[in-house]
Order: C-alpha cells, then sequence, then structure tokens
C-alpha cells in the first residue's frame, strides 16, 4: 500500500469514528492521563451545555458536582499507581453537572485505551434524569394509590371501632341498668340475684379491654400520610412555635438552613411530632439557661439524604443511658416514650436517628431522612 | 332514685324473640322483660331462631342489626314476611348511613340505639303495645 493509500485509509478510518460520535445519542467524552479533555462529542455538548471548545483541554472534574470533582485527580493518580479501577469496565449509576450547576443523574461505562506511552481514558455517558423522574412519578402515584385505599381503610376502620365497641357498651349498660332494677323492686332480696348482670359486666368489660388492645397494635402499625414536605420551612416552623418558649427560659433558639431547599416525602403532622419532641427535649436539657439550642439542617452531598441536627448546650447525659429505650428517662417527670416513638417514626421514612452526648458535653440528635428532591 | 321501681303493667304479657349476638345486653334485656310479665325466647343469632313460620303466639320481635351470619335486617325481612302484623323492632349499637336507608325503606320496622338503654326501649314496646 502506497503512503497516499494509508493516508487515505486513516481518513476514511477517522471519519467514520467522526460519524459515530456526531450521531450518538451518548455524550463520549475522552481524557488523558492528566484529566484533560480530549474529545467532547455533540451529545456531550447538549448534555452538559458546554461547547466543546470551552472544554477541551480542561480538567474533566468541571463535569461533577461535589465530591467527585475534588477526588477525581487522586482517583487517576491512585489507578495508575496500583492498577485497581473502580470505574473501568463496568456501568456506574453517578451524578454529572451541567454547565447550569444543575446536578442530574447518569450512567457511566469507561474504557481505556494505550498507544505507546500514551493512555486515553473513554467515557460514555447517558443522563437517565428523565427515567429517573419517570420512576419517581411511578412511585409517587403507587404511594397516593396506596394513600387513597389507607383512607378507605380508616372509614371502614371507624366504623369498625364504633360498633365493636359501642355493642359491648350497650351489654354493659343493660347490665348495670338490670341490676339497678332488682335493688329498686325488690330492696330485701338476697344479692345473690343480681350475680348474673355483675359477672356479664365483668366479662364484658374483659372483653372489651381486648378489643382495645387490638386497636392499639393496629394503630401502631398505621402506614404514613405521606406528602412533600418543604424541610427549610418546616423546620421554621418547628422554630418558631418554641421561640417563645426558648426565651422565656433564656435559652437562644437558632436556625441555621442550607441554601438547597430539600423535600423530603414524609408524614407531616408526624415529623412534626419528632422535632416538637426533640426541641423540648433540648430546651429542656440546657434548663433555665444560659444556652442555646440549635436546629441544623445540612444535605449529604451524593446520597440523596438529609440531616438534621438538633444540638444543645445542656449537661448532656452519661453513656450508660439507652435513650431510645422505651420509658428509659432521665427526667424526674418524663415517660421515655417521647425518644423511642420519634426513632419509630423516623425509621418508617426510610430514616435514621443517633445521639452523641457525654457528661457536660452537651447533646446533639442527629435525623437523617431520604430527599425527594431538590426544591424547585 | 331509680326509675325502675314500679314494675309496668299496661302491656299484657307478650311473647317476644329476642336475637342479639353481645350476650350481656341480650340476657340482661330478657331477664328484665321476664320481670315485667313477659314470655322471652332468647337466640345469639339469625340461624339460631329454630322457625320463621307464621307464629300466632309471637307479639314481637326484637333483633339486633349486625350479627354473624344473617343480619338483623335480612331476619326481619323474612319474619315480617310470614308476621306481617306482628312489629318489629331493630336494635344496634351505631347507625350507619346503609342502615338508615333500609330502615327508611320498611315503614313496619322501628329502629332503636342500644345506647338507649331499657328506658328508651321500654317506651317504644308500649307504644307497640297500644
Amino acid at each position: 500500500m502506497s503512503t497516499r493509500n494509508a493516508l487515505h485509509e486513516i481518513e476514511l478510518e477517522a471519519a467514520r469514528w467522526e460519524a459515530i460520535l456526531l450521531s450518538a445519542r451518548d455524550a463520549v467524552i475522552s481524557i488523558d492521563a492528566e484529566g484533560r479533555v480530549t474529545l467532547f462529542n455533540q451529545a456531550a455538548e447538549q448534555m452538559f451545555g458546554h461547547g466543546a471548545a470551552d472544554v477541551l483541554g480542561r480538567n474533566v472534574d468541571l463535569l461533577m458536582p461535589p465530591p467527585y470533582c475534588d477526588e477525581h485527580d487522586a482517583y487517576i493518580r491512585r489507578y495508575r499507581q496500583t492498577g485497581v479501577a473502580k470505574a473501568i469496565g463496568q456501568i456506574r449509576h453517578l451524578h454529572a453537572r451541567r454547565a447550569s450547576g444543575e446536578v442530574f443523574p447518569i450512567e457511566l461505562s469507561v474504557s481505556e485505551a494505550r498507544v505507546g506511552d500514551d493512555v486515553v481514558y473513554s467515557a460514555i455517558i447517558r443522563d437517565v434524569s428523565e427515567r429517573h423522574a419517570l420512576e419517581r412519578a411511578l412511585e409517587a402515584s403507587r404511594r397516593e394509590a396506596q394513600q387513597r385505599e389507607r383512607l378507605a381503610d380508616i372509614g371502614a376502620l371507624t366504623t369498625r371501632i364504633a360498633h365493636d365497641l359501642g355493642n359491648p357498651v350497650a351489654g354493659l349498660k343493660m347490665s348495670a341498668e338490670r341490676i339497678l332494677q332488682r335493688i329498686g323492686r325488690a330492696p330485701g332480696e338476697p344479692l345473690e340475684t343480681v350475680r348474673a348482670p355483675a359477672e356479664r359486666i365483668v366479662h364484658t368489660a374483659e372483653r372489651l379491654n381486648a378489643l382495645i388492645g387490638e386497636f392499639k397494635d393496629f394503630a401502631r402499625a398505621q402506614r404514613l400520610n405521606l406528602s412533600d414536605i418543604d424541610v427549610s420551612a418546616f423546620l421554621g416552623e418547628v422554630a418558631d412555635a418554641w421561640t417563645e418558649e426558648a426565651s422565656a427560659r433564656g435559652v437562644m433558639l437558632t436556625l441555621d438552613l442550607g441554601a438547597e431547599r430539600p423535600l423530603v416525602r414524609g408524614d407531616a403532622s408526624k415529623l412534626r411530632r419528632v422535632f416538637d419532641n426533640l426541641v423540648k427535649n433540648a430546651l429542656e436539657a440546657v434548663g433555665a439557661g444560659p444556652g442555646s439550642v440549635t436546629l441544623r439542617e445540612t444535605v449529604l452531598g451524593i446520597e440523596s439524604r438529609l440531616r438534621i441536627d438538633v444540638r444543645d448546650t445542656g449537661p448532656g447525659f452519661p453513656a450508660a443511658v439507652d435513650p431510645f429505650a422505651l420509658f428509659e428517662t432521665t427526667k424526674p417527670d418524663g415517660t421515655g416514650l417521647g425518644l423511642s416513638i420519634s426513632k419509630q417514626i423516623v425509621i418508617a421514612h426510610g430514616g435514621g436517628i443517633r445521639i452523641a452526648s457525654g457528661v457536660g458535653e452537651g447533646t446533639v440528635v442527629s435525623v437523617e431522612l431520604p430527599i425527594a428532591r431538590p426544591h424547585v | 332514685m331509680s326509675s325502675y321501681q314500679s314494675p309496668d303493667r299496661t302491656c299484657d304479657a307478650l311473647r317476644i324473640l329476642l336475637v342479639d349476638d353481645e350476650p350481656a345486653f341480650r340476657e340482661s334485656l330478657a331477664e328484665a322483660l321476664r320481670d315485667d310479665g313477659h314470655a322471652v325466647d332468647t337466640y345469639e343469632s339469625a340461624e339460631a331462631v329454630p322457625s320463621l313460620a307464621t307464629r300466632g303466639d309471637v307479639a314481637l320481635l326484637i333483633t339486633d342489626y349486625q350479627m354473624e351470619g344473617r343480619d338483623g335486617v335480612t331476619l326481619a325481612d323474612a319474619f315480617h314476611g310470614y308476621n306481617p302484623d306482628v312489629p318489629v323492632i331493630l336494635v344496634s349499637a351505631y347507625q350507619s348511613d346503609d342502615l338508615s336507608e333500609r330502615v327508611a325503606a320498611r315503614n313496619w320496622l322501628r329502629f332503636v340505639q342500644k345506647s338507649v338503654g331499657y328506658d328508651g326501649l321500654h317506651e317504644r314496646i308500649h307504644q307497640l303495645c297500644r
């Protein structure tokens, strides 16, 4: 083959690849060993909102949200030293960042090519935000259907309670009236004549107790009444409700919110109960002041989780106390129910709750909840 | 003082069928009615009533609404078919919309809420005797 023919072949090959890259619906991005962008196809331009000219030669971390953007260089270095790959050869589900700053979910696969001493990493990236949105919409409508079902259940349950409790109560009344009749009509009659209705009262009361126990079990297993909660606004309401109490105690109550305005899918009244309880505990821990209680909201990067800390400068409590145990309390007039119920509610939301405390160090209660989506 | 002092004899002694699955209500009411001089047959379900065919001896049927098996309205319908002149009182602890509609559709059927107790029931029985 002549040189001219060989060049022609190379040009043809390049043209073929370029056509493929141009028409590809997935973003294709190549970087060199230093993490600099060497290829940025049209789909990548559309997906990321950057022109290729702006991106070529720059570090690829500009396409990544924290914490990836800070870790990527170190990651490439580590890979080149150890040969242990996290991304190469598999499809990974990550987040990327558009020029607008919007963070969106992607599927990423990375391959590696070596030419002499040079190395090229190429990534094929698919924007899955629409698919995720669809999945979320499906999940939301499934939950709403569940909720409607739940309301119908509550209607049926209310009728059942009214009947199941009303019937034995009517029996109690009739039996007691029967005893009064006997006493009224024949005052001299032996007490033995009222034994039967008195026994019926006892048996019926026992049945009622068993019924009440069943209803309580049921109430405990209830599902949540879900809606989208703007957590920042929600925490603002909690803080507002306790401001007066705090200032009466000489305690400073502060609210520390992030800029993200995350939404949590949850039961607003049950979560309100949790945070009212936590703030009340914190205020009581500080006592008569001076001191402070802080409500802090932190979005936890890539995990799509939110942490809310309720911190007090009170005396703290010893490690031997399990604050979540039922009926366990260090307060003279506490029932020890508050925190354990709070924990149940948070867990029912797919979240978690933990406490850091030590004598003389104050207490931080941290509630973590899954984020539904960023507030728009 | 209790209002139960003087036995009432304005109603003649009647034969009453009383059907209810709530034993405290059923047995206490039956005892009270017997004290008033009535003959009372008690049953814990519609199915337990031996025969619904024409009962010349029965002057009144009192039945609970919600029971295992056939409910009180179904029993009342069957009874009324054979005994169109015998009054029927339907009792229930809870009056649902559904129940109200079914009672309203039967002008021969009287409804009494169980919570009125013996005084209230006694009064309704009197009204039927007059």
